[in-house]
């Protein structure tokens, strides 16, 4: 019913996909001059446009819920310009390798950070050791390409999955804490890991493990630079179009997850576990599901690091990175896959764009953190209740055939 | 006769560390009616409740759902056996829409986890399809302006809606036995009567559903109860027809203090 109104205040016809298309332009443009700027002028520009476009529309209630509804009315179509604009990244970042990584990173974080969504945000576990897990990961696929010179695809695999098995071992006392002592438990977990890897031989100590085999599928080596005849890309593009991938599944992996009995069942347990049990949920089952479930996101994105890279040290892995990634779950937005999104690129593109005012920049990273959760606590993109009416409108012609099947047996 | 026990207790008890909360309690409850479980405040009714569902494990005696010992089950198998409860302060998941909170009811029933979630939408779309409609019957049962809201956040709703909510929660399990604690507790007058109706039709929305029901209104008990359990520290003090058990000089002294 809701969505019948919106469409109605809707931009309609070739005008709202024009603004659609138009919107994505402009946002686009305006975040791209940020990394071919080398000084930081665009920067500081976007971000008082950014302000000022927050508090304009939080006055113009009716122009944003407008320009809402456009953008959800032409869904395809903006759907599809997003692909094409992501796709068209490396092409704009030709000159500037460095970004291209950067922006990599920052996907490599937005795929942890999907996977603690689903512990912290859907579930309300708090993980304190996601660079623990990470380390899992890249260590499983680093060692695993390194001593037996498995393929990239399957040690990708088996750095996820593993992850996955050694949360179980943590899940044990995780089970019996809650709320705080839930996020000391993680919190002594993660420095155990890093302490661990240190001090093992054969996961290389302090110096880490070098020169583990960059990403190769059936013959294709991510190392060389990416030839489309008409272009020939940085070799990071082949990375980062892999990642754009990875990124799709698992971002509408998660989206689906959130929108099924699973989220249901996740926020229930988040928000009342008590009345989740009466209510007949094997409440530790779900936890150690999903906990499990996140982690081997964790792991993956882990995994992925170390075959970009070619060197990983306990120093990645370190207890600053668990919380970026906890900082990103709630800044972006608790139990929501595109604040995810949105929080992973701006806590981390801007700290490495603010690099210009050297020392400073950690003092504005914490400034900008306080004063978003100061007046959006709830996450810049915050919890929105599930709606069904899209899943069964989509498959309304399916559902009625069913019914119309039934209908005739009984007859 | 026996057939028709759904439940029955059999002394039981629990008590925290020094206090005994429930004393050696014996209760039964005939199949579809509605026994009003009465007492002053700190009586051990809720106890009663908390262990009848598995939140509590009795240290003393026994209970039996269906000729079946529950003793020690956790709280999830019990639900799944048909025992549903609402709460005394509400427990509704207050950021989640009214048909999320409809549909964690139904969970035991679901069957499409997450690899339908992630692979066979369809497959899941038809349940979400099935459990939509019953949600939707369900709150429009109680109040149909519940249907209209059925997507905005239950935190929005007003007191006595919530409580709808978690009745059609409750219901959704489709429970041989519902327990409703205190189901009155911050209603003015009006909606009290309101509620009482509620009941009423949860019975006539079941064929098979027996209700227990803790309350301190005695209008509501008196209207709508086939029996009544009092308690008093913990012990049952008198049990009969609301008429029996509102002239019974025990129950009398438990609740206004004896007469000097």
């Amino acid at each position: 019913m809701a969505n019948n109104q919106h469409e109605k205040e809707a931009f309609r016809g070739t005008g709202g996909l024009l603004l659609t298309l138009g919107i994505e332009l402009v946002l686009y443009a305006l975040i791209m001059a940020i990394f071919l700027d080398h000084g930081g002028t665009t920067l500081i520009i976007d971000v008082i446009l950014a302000a000022a476009a927050i508090v304009y529309f939080k006055r113009n209630h009716a122009l944003a819920d407008k320009i809402s509804a456009t953008l959800a009315a032409n869904r395809k179509a903006a759907w599809i310009g997003v692909i094409v604009l992501l796709l068209a990244v490396p092409f704009v970042l030709q000159a500037s390798a460095y970004w291209l990584f950067i922006v990599i990173t920052a996907g490599l974080f937005m795929m942890a950070c999907l996977g603690l969504n689903i512990q912290l945000g859907s579930t309300g576990m708090m993980n304190l050791a996601g660079a623990a897990f990470q380390a899992f990961g890249a260590y499983t696929a680093g060692l695993l390409a390194l001593n037996y010179g498995l393929p990239t695809w399957l040690t990708l695999l088996a750095g996820a999955l593993v992850t996955g098995l050694f949360s179980i071992l943590l899940f044990i006392p995780v089970l019996k804490t809650k709320g705080h002592y839930l996020a000391l438990v993680t919190i002594a977990f993660q420095f155990m890991v890093v302490i661990l890897v240190e001090n093992m031989e054969w996961t290389g100590g302090p110096q880490g493990l070098k020169n583990i085999p960059l990403m190769n599928f059936f013959g294709y080596s991510f190392n060389e630079p990416l030839n489309l005849g008409f272009i020939t890309l940085h070799k990071y593009a082949n990375y980062y179009y892999f990642t754009l991938l990875l990124l799709f599944a698992l971002g509408i992996a998660a989206h689906r997850i959130y929108h099924s009995w699973v989220g249901v069942t996740a926020a229930t347990i988040r928000d009342d576990e008590v009345a989740a049990q009466t209510n007949g949920v094997q409440v530790n089952k779900w936890k150690l599901t999903l906990f499990v479930l996140g982690n081997c996101f964790i792991g993956l994105s882990g995994a992925f690091y170390s075959h970009m890279v070619g060197f990983i040290s306990p120093p990645n892995f370190a207890f600053d990175k668990s919380l970026v990634m906890v900082s990103i779950v709630i800044l972006g937005g608790m139990d929501n896959v595109l604040g995810i999104i949105l929080g992973a690129f701006l806590l981390i593109i801007l700290p490495e764009k603010l690099r210009f005012i050297q020392d400073y920049r950690f003092m504005i990273y914490g400034i900008v953190l306080i004063v978003m959760l100061i007046f959006q606590p709830r996450g810049l993109l915050p919890f929105v209740p599930r709606s069904y009416a899209e899943l069964i409108q989509r498959y309304r012609h399916k559902l009625l055939q069913g019914k119309k099947a039934q209908g005739g047996q009984e007859a | 006769m026996n057939n028709n026990k759904i439940l029955y207790t059999q002394d039981l008890s629990i008590h925290f560390g020094g206090l005994v909360a429930v004393d050696r309690v014996n209760i039964e409850v005939q199949r579809n009616t509605i026994l009003g479980l009465i007492g002053p405040n700190g009586s051990g009714k809720t106890t009663i409740f908390n262990m009848l569902t598995g939140l509590y494990i009795p240290t003393g005696g026994n209970f039996f759902f269906e000729g079946e010992s529950l003793l020690g089950k956790p709280p999830y198998e019990i639900a799944r056996k048909g025992i549903a409860r609402t709460f005394q302060s509400s427990r509704l998941c207050l950021d989640l829409s009214v048909l999320d909170n409809v549909f964690i009811g139904m969970h035991p029933r679901q069957k499409h986890w997450l690899t339908s979630a992630v692979f066979r939408r369809s497959a899941l779309a038809e349940e979400v399809y099935q459990a939509y409609e019953k949600a939707m019957h369900l709150l429009n049962i109680f109040n149909p302006e519940l249907v209209k809201r059925s997507s905005e956040p239950a935190g929005r709703l007003p007191q006595i809606d919530r409580r709808r909510v978690e009745i059609c929660r409750a219901m959704a399990m489709s429970p041989k036995l519902l327990l409703l604690d205190e189901p009155s507790a911050g209603m003015t007058p009006e909606e009290i009567t309101e509620l009482m109706n509620d009941i009423r039709k949860v019975q006539q929305e079941s064929e098979d559903i027996t209700i227990i029901i803790v309350e301190h209104v005695m209008s509501v008990i008196r209207t709508i109860t086939d029996h009544v359990v009092v308690l008093n520290f913990g012990r049952k003090i008198a049990e009969g027809t609301f008429h029996e058990i509102s002239h019974n000089p025990e129950v009398r002294e438990a609740y206004l203090g004896k007469r000097g």
